[in-house]
């Protein structure tokens, strides 16, 4: 076994104003041993079908390698997602699987992966002061299984109006390894990944703020991964 | 070249099945620069931080399954401590009650920290296997099989430590997470009955204080990867 040491940021986006469903990166090498993610910033709640003092259904959001409406694979757009949210409001962790779309969860959505539960305080809505940061982790990114991501992430409350943060966002989501249109995807390389801000009840897409993040890091590289029909 | 402090220094690589998986003499290990010059050692002094990132399959069912059937430990196999909490394995969809449950293992009995409630069995709970009925062809044009691991469920986790001296406890913590293969209602479910898994927890050991060895060991078969990231106190390795 070799391994190259060094880590290195290979791609950054930032949003300049508040009009994004989503933040992309695509054409990610996949040589290295492990790909690692940083979001940071927040919803912009304008526009949505909340009220103070709701929740989103869903969203932060994701979607990987290429499958999404017009991406590269869309067709094996089929997420599989388990996460855990807990809720300062109750003092309570919920578990949900899928994409929460309307509270009608799918364990094989079409959709995308939930990776969020975030709280719209009551009051004046400072944007600066409402973010939240997310981390995830693709393992050997370009080897012949399925590859999952697995996120950590949380928020503070927001210091107006009430105080429900969610502190913690905690799960998984890989594409089905079943179907001949989504499996060959699943077990392919892990190149793009999409944070999208959700929807809200109604369907209506949500965007994330100005000045939010999302940063790729390249973590080392191996010789040793499975590339072949193995095992 | 900006500063970058963090370092690969290991990975374990298991491609068949294995009960165990270990990283030794981490307090040793050569570092190198992007230039391929020897820059450092992996010394405490030098690489306080630690980072381990993996990702394994399991050859077991859910009710095969028990929390004390995984483990990771430091060297020593006495005296952990170690509490997390972690979500049972659940037959609802979506819950809007408590679904969190925390352990505690401690009292210096422990030999090491069961890590087991926050991985995923990779067989379903049905047949008990992860049978897929049908083969399909990957990118590179090869067949695989129904029942192959490579379109299983895939337990990933994340454990941290930071190394102070050798009076002083290192301590770990712990993240995992998997995502269910089955609950679907469409035709291609896998009858599999469970949600998944996610597991936060820390803990250590009171009777030995280095960091230069760790293990991962189970009651199940297993295949995977282990890696071992450092942090440095300076610009060992080089990057961009």
């Amino acid at each position: 076994m070799t391994l190259t040491q060094s880590f290195n940021r290979i791609a950054h986006v930032e949003t300049a104003d508040s009009t994004s469903q989503y933040m992309e990166i695509s054409g990610l090498s996949t040589n290295y041993a492990q790909l690692y993610f940083t979001f940071t910033g927040y919803l912009d709640w304008s526009g949505t079908n909340y009220g103070a003092g709701q929740r989103t259904w869903n969203g932060p959001t994701l979607q990987f390698q290429g499958a999404w409406p017009g991406g590269a694979n869309a067709s094996a757009a089929s997420y599989r997602c388990f996460g855990a949210i807990g809720k300062d409001s109750s003092n309570t962790t919920y578990s949900y699987l899928g994409d929460m779309i309307n509270s009608s969860s799918y364990t094989v959505s079409p959709n995308w992966a939930n990776m969020g539960n975030l709280f719209y305080p009551s009051g004046t809505f400072y944007a600066d002061r409402n973010r939240f940061t997310i981390e995830m982790w693709v393992v050997q990114p370009r080897d012949n299984q399925v590859k999952t991501v697995m996120w950590s992430g949380g928020s503070g409350p927001p210091d107006t109006g009430s105080y429900h943060g969610t502190p913690l966002m905690q799960g998984a989501a890989h594409l089905c390894g079943q179907t001949s249109s989504s499996a060959p995807t699943a077990m392919g390389p892990f190149d793009s990944i999409r944070i999208g801000a959700g929807c809200d009840t109604a369907g209506g897409a949500q965007t994330f703020g100005t000045l939010s993040s999302f940063t790729a890091y390249g973590m080392g590289n191996t010789t040793d991964v499975n590339t072949g029909n193995d095992p | 070249m900006a500063n970058q402090n963090y370092a690969l220094i290991g990975h374990a690589h298991q491609n068949s099945w294995t009960s165990s998986m270990a990283m030794t003499n981490l307090q040793n290990v050569q570092v190198f620069n992007d230039d391929g010059q020897h820059s450092a050692t992996t010394t405490y002094a030098n690489f306080p931080g630690y980072r381990f990132v993996g990702k394994i399959f399991l050859d077991a069912t859910v009710s095969q399954f028990s929390t004390s059937h995984i483990n990771f430990y430091i060297y020593s196999t006495s005296n952990y401590d170690t509490y997390y909490t972690y979500s049972s394995p659940s037959t609802q969809v979506y819950s809007n009650t408590l679904v969190q449950s925390g352990n505690y293992t401690g009292g210096n009995g422990y030999t090491y920290i069961p890590i087991g409630e926050g991985f995923y069995p990779s067989k379903y709970a049905g047949g008990g296997s992860w049978d897929w009925g049908s083969d399909v062809t990957d990118v590179d044009g090869n067949t695989v099989s129904s029942d192959s691991p490579r379109r299983g469920v895939w337990t990933n986790f994340v454990i941290d430590a930071y190394f102070q001296n050798v009076n002083k406890q290192s301590t770990v913590k712990i993240k995992t997470a998997a995502a269910t293969n089955g609950f679907s209602t469409s035709t291609t479910d896998t009858s599999e009955s469970y949600s998944g898994r996610y597991y936060h927890g820390g803990g250590g050991s009171n009777n030995y204080y280095r960091l230069d060895d760790v293990y991962l060991t189970t009651s199940y078969n297993f295949r995977g990867d282990l890696f071992c990231y450092r942090i440095g106190t300076g610009n060992w390795v080089g990057g961009s």
